[in-house]
């Protein structure tokens, strides 16, 4: 499979080829989501150096481990953003780190897709800006939740406990929260 | 089930998808989404949002010596795996020796001693020396060798104990007064592994391996276990 084969390739058709050690399909998944897994670690840590060390290690996993992956339970990205995710609340909860505040930025930077890549790049691009047109309207108190649990790697109890304010309430808040979000996108994609 | 059961499920949904719930709990709803067609829509639907998150971060560029790295590690496994199905035939006899499960430390030692120094000139041209591999105070059991190419080297390791959950091996490489960090690697559930050493050897007085956590460490955190002066 030559360099321009794979470019071609969508992503769950590269995992097989890093199954079978090639270093060029390994090499084709960093170049397309390296820089989605260490801004997601860094976000989580707020630590350059400690992201780093996420995304090697979520990386290295997905060379060494990459069968584990099952293209029928979701993409090779959320696969690979799920480990970079439990690795950083792994170490949240090793080094009790308080993740940055969120920001949310108008525009991503520039990426260094393939030309042949650029269509699925473009919309994930698009989804993305619509992600975060959706979360830059949502009420404080419910994007706080959301924040505390999936960029925090809090439970709901223990953010019931960290907010001081019922269980009931904080998962009210995330179910509204995650609705507003996802009708949102459906209305807007 | 009960109807105000089902409306605990549907409220937990967003927590679930968050992974705010804790383990138990995690279990206790995929076993009620197995079952439950109306919570499995709703979980399909609302997941899609749920992966969008990560993108909503500010996107920053990682270090170009990431990526140098991971190639590099990436490289010398692929390398490790397939170079010994080519090595030429005198390097496959030693390498076979050096690996049999030694009966008698003391023939291991001397075969290994004898080893040191001794150069193969391969059909390609390589030149490959055997270095003997010491175990060291912190794991006196370890055994492994290592073979000296003359664009890296590569560690056949016969007995290390497993790593620890979260923990991988790293080969570290003490060149001049600098200790640099090198590959990473685990070892299989019978002690046995293997790290291919990329870059080439030149300058390098000793190599090491300690114990590492996972992804690795810029300088050793603990002691190390195998040993091998060049």
């Amino acid at each position: 499979v030559t360099t321009k084969d794979l470019h071609r390739l969508a992503d769950e058709d590269v995992m097989p080829l890093v199954d079978r050690r090639d270093p060029a399909a390994f090499e084709t998944l960093y170049d397309r989501h390296g820089g989605a897994a260490f801004s997601l670690a860094y976000r989580m840590v707020g630590d350059r150096a400690k992201a780093e060390d996420i995304t090697q290690d979520a990386f290295l996993s997905l060379w060494r481990s990459g069968a584990r992956y099952d293209r029928t339970r979701g993409s090779v990205r959320t696969w690979l953003l799920g480990i970079v995710r439990n690795r950083a609340i792994d170490l949240l909860r090793h080094d009790l780190l308080e993740a940055p505040r969120m920001s949310f930025h108008p525009e991503p930077r520039s990426e260094r897709a393939s030309a042949e890549y650029t269509d699925a790049e473009a919309l994930r691009r698009e989804a993305a800006r619509q992600v975060r047109g959706a979360l830059s309207v949502l009420p404080a108190d419910q994007m706080r939740v959301i924040e505390l649990a999936y960029f925090g790697g809090l439970t709901h109890s223990e953010i019931a406990e960290t907010l001081g304010m019922p269980l009931g309430t904080v998962k009210g808040r995330m179910r509204l929260g995650m609705e507003k979000i996802r009708t949102q996108l459906a209305e807007a994609l | 089930m009960a109807a105000g059961e089902h409306r605990r499920y549907e409220e937990e949904l967003a927590a679930y998808l968050l992974g705010a719930l804790t383990a138990p709990e995690v279990e206790q709803y995929r076993a009620h989404l197995e079952g439950c067609a109306s919570c499995q829509a709703e979980e399909r639907w609302l997941r899609a949002a749920v992966e969008l998150l990560p993108s909503s971060v500010e996107q920053i560029e990682p270090p170009p010596s990431l990526r140098k790295r991971l190639m590099d590690t990436v490289r010398a496994d692929a390398a490790g795996e397939t170079r010994p199905h080519s090595q030429p035939s005198a390097v496959r006899r030693w390498r076979a020796l050096l690996l049999r499960p030694a009966t008698a430390l003391a023939t291991v030692a001397v075969v290994v001693a004898a080893l040191a120094g001794y150069l193969i000139r391969g059909d390609d041209g390589a030149r490959t020396s055997a270095v003997p591999v010491q175990a060291t105070a912190a794991e006196p059991g370890a055994r492994a060798t290592l073979v000296r190419y003359e664009r890296g080297g590569l560690l056949r390791i016969e007995r290390l104990p497993v790593q620890r959950r979260g923990r991988v091996y790293q080969v570290w490489l003490l060149r001049g007064k600098r200790l640099e960090p090198s590959s990473l690697f685990a070892v299989r559930k019978d002690g046995s592994g293997a790290a291919a050493i990329p870059g080439g050897l030149g300058g390098v007085q000793v190599v090491m391996v300690s114990e590492e956590p996972a992804g690795g460490s810029s300088k050793p955190t603990t002691q190390p276990v195998l040993r091998a002066s060049l």
